[in-house]
């Protein structure tokens, strides 16, 4: 922020190998399971040469693709609605004040600190106590739930930083409530929108736990087909919906980092 | 030997958690375990075309529901849990519809018990007599009253020949073996399963409360741990066909695998006893398509699509005359096959006592820890 001295964090000794070996070991097991999904070994975890014959298979293993299409059309509804309802959320607690404010607050943060398996036990014993039975729409209604606390930070954090100046100036210029959060508070939002969705995206896929007793018959999701692989030991057509699973979100996101970017040279330029 | 809850494996400890929670939470809600009913004989047709199948993923073969489908008219639907003891919270917990469930031996003594399971009157299904006679009374259900057989196999060891040449062949050999193949030994990540084949190696039963002889187990296997590249039950097909382990804990099925892949792999069923387990079909309480689940017990009864499952999934079946099925080589291969005599040495084994199992425990961490 300020430029006392020239003190930066790059100058500390040993910074350079300590962060080259932190990249390594965070993208060092995708790389593997990247490379692994080019096996010709019948063994997941065993190297036996190039091959792509388990790409061609893949959609032969109906059990894979059927629980790969759950997970996606659970997590892309889940990341949207979640998002929304967390944007209300936090525009609502935003405008209450002191300990109602604190309390509300708590209130979303708690289930953040609250082992998952509890939360995931007591969705499935309310369930059933009203009778709900274990289908698409429970276990999506279960993956909201869990998402919504953490689509939650961002746009709080996002809200916190606006200039409260612009809103009255809204007001006073005569703008109605709806106007104001039309044309100001959602663009405004909007890549806190999008992160908070994302997030909500990636905790949907990657749950386990609450999928494993929400879930019913119709709904095994990938992350349980993958566990229940235990038994007879992993197929490598594994490594290769984890590899897609990787490509595709990576592509989307260099996609949209290029996006963005781009449309802020061009809005800076516009703006000069 | 008191045993201290910070004693307990975090393995156990989650376990533990996972069932009392189930337990706490449905008595809470006083959520009622409908009474297993003992409804209806064997169907005339299927009603409804749907079936909720639990099981394990990946442990049947696609193509036999695909069949099953083809000739009934019955979908299969698949759901999937990764461990016996979660299936039972989940059942437990209140979740219901499903059909079929594929628990494993000590499991429906458990389920049984605790009223998780339905009788299926096998004597009433066009195929509910072939079960091979040593199938129809084991020590969890007794008459098969609750429960179809599905595949079982043994617990032994597998070696690779060429490397390893002293021709080991107890529990005894095997652990006296392990020092001279440092790094490249295995064993199960699995308390019962280790202490049981350590306290045979030395003629003692498993099971036993004798603390001398649990103190011998512990300082047995701690003794060969520096010798073990892991302690893994899984991935040990990969682990014995590519050398990486040249002498592991193994079932016989899987070392069949390996040995497809290299035909230097030894499965051996160590003299001195080993565990046999199964695994089984049953209806659970509140199965909404009974009816189909009987149809689907029934086709699994039969000689000739049992034999396509132990086909597939390379472990033996309980159904008689499915034999004639078998594909010859696997049925020529005693790795998949044990002669009889290789057979008697398995028992079937019924969980320890609640101070037994704490007493496991102990060896257990110490030997992890």
């Amino acid at each position: 922020m300020t430029k006392q001295k020239s003190w930066s964090v790059s100058h500390l000794p040993l910074i350079k190998p300590i962060g080259i070996a932190s990249l390594l070991f965070l993208y060092l097991p995708l790389f593997t399971v990247l490379i692994f999904s080019f096996n010709r070994s019948e063994d997941a975890t065993t190297w036996g040469g190039f091959s792509t014959r388990w790409y061609s298979t893949i959609l032969d293993n109906t059990d894979l693709i059927r629980s790969a299409k759950v997970s996606l059309s659970i997590a892309i509804p889940c990341a949207i609605i979640a998002a929304l309802i967390a944007t209300g959320l936090a525009v609502g607690i935003g405008r209450a004040t002191g300990k109602v404010q604190n309390f509300l607050r708590a209130l979303v943060n708690a289930p953040l600190v609250l082992p998952e398996i509890v939360t995931a036990v007591g969705t499935l014993a309310l369930f059933s106590l009203v009778g709900l039975p274990l289908r698409y729409s429970s276990l999506l209604f279960a993956h909201i739930v869990m998402c919504v606390p953490f689509a939650f930070l961002p746009i709080r954090s996002r809200l916190r930083d606006f200039d409260e100046n612009i809103f009255e100036a809204a007001r006073d210029l005569g703008a109605s409530s709806t106007r104001v959060m039309m044309k100001i508070t959602v663009p405004l939002l909007v890549p806190a929108l999008l992160s908070s969705g994302l997030l909500s995206f990636i905790i949907s896929m990657d749950d386990f736990l609450t999928s494993l007793f929400v879930s019913g018959p119709e709904t095994t999701t990938l992350p349980i087909y993958i566990f229940g692989l235990l038994k007879l030991g992993a197929s490598p057509e594994v490594n290769v919906i984890a590899a897609l699973l990787l490509i595709i979100p990576t592509l989307g996101l260099l996609v949209g980092i290029t996006w963005t970017a781009t449309r802020r040279r061009s809005n800076e330029a516009r703006n000069k | 030997m008191k045993l201290g809850i910070s004693k307990l494996t975090i393995r156990y400890r989650k376990r533990l958690a996972l069932v009392s929670i189930a337990t706490a939470v449905s008595l809470l809600v006083g959520l009622a375990i409908p009474q297993a009913n003992a409804a209806g004989l064997y169907p005339s047709k299927p009603k409804g075309t749907e079936l909720n199948l639990y099981n394990w993923s990946n442990y049947i073969d696609p193509e036999l529901l695909k069949r099953f489908t083809a000739e009934t008219g019955i979908k299969v639907n698949l759901g999937v849990y990764e461990s016996n003891a979660q299936m039972l919270a989940k059942l437990e917990a209140g979740a219901r519809g499903y059909d079929i469930i594929v628990p494993t031996d000590y499991m429906v003594q458990i389920m049984q018990k605790k009223g998780l399971l339905q009788r299926i009157h096998r004597s009433s299904y066009p195929n509910g007599n072939n079960l091979k006679a040593e199938f129809v009374n084991p020590y969890f259900d007794r008459g098969r009253v609750y429960t179809v057989p599905y595949l079982h196999g043994l617990t032994g060891f597998g070696y690779l020949k060429d490397k390893v040449t002293t021709n080991p062949t107890t529990w005894k050999e095997f652990f006296a073996a392990i020092p001279s193949y440092p790094g490249k030994t295995t064993i199960f990540d699995d308390k019962k399963e280790v202490i049981d084949a350590a306290l045979r190696s030395f003629g003692a039963k498993p099971c036993t409360k004798n603390v001398t002889q649990l103190q011998r187990a512990q300082d047995l296997i701690k003794s060969i741990k520096p010798n073990l590249n892991t302690i893994a039950s899984s991935g040990n097909i990969g682990r014995l066909s590519s050398g990486t382990s040249v002498l592991l804990m193994m079932y016989n099925g899987a070392t069949y695998k390996a040995k497809l892949a290299n035909p230097n792999v030894v499965f051996v069923y160590p003299k001195d006893g080993m565990p046999l387990w199964q695994d089984n079909f049953a209806i659970p309480v509140g199965a909404k398509n009974i009816d189909n689940a009987k149809i689907f017990l029934n086709f699994m009864m039969d000689p000739k699509n049992i034999a396509q499952a132990s086909n597939w999934a390379a472990y033996n079946n309980g159904i008689a005359g499915s034999e004639k099925y078998l594909l010859p080589a696997m049925q020529a291969d005693t790795a998949f096959s044990p002669t009889a005599a290789q057979m008697a040495l398995g028992v079937a084994m019924a969980p320890c006592s609640t101070q037994v199992n704490d007493l496991y425990t102990k060896v257990w961490t110490a030997f992890k820890g």
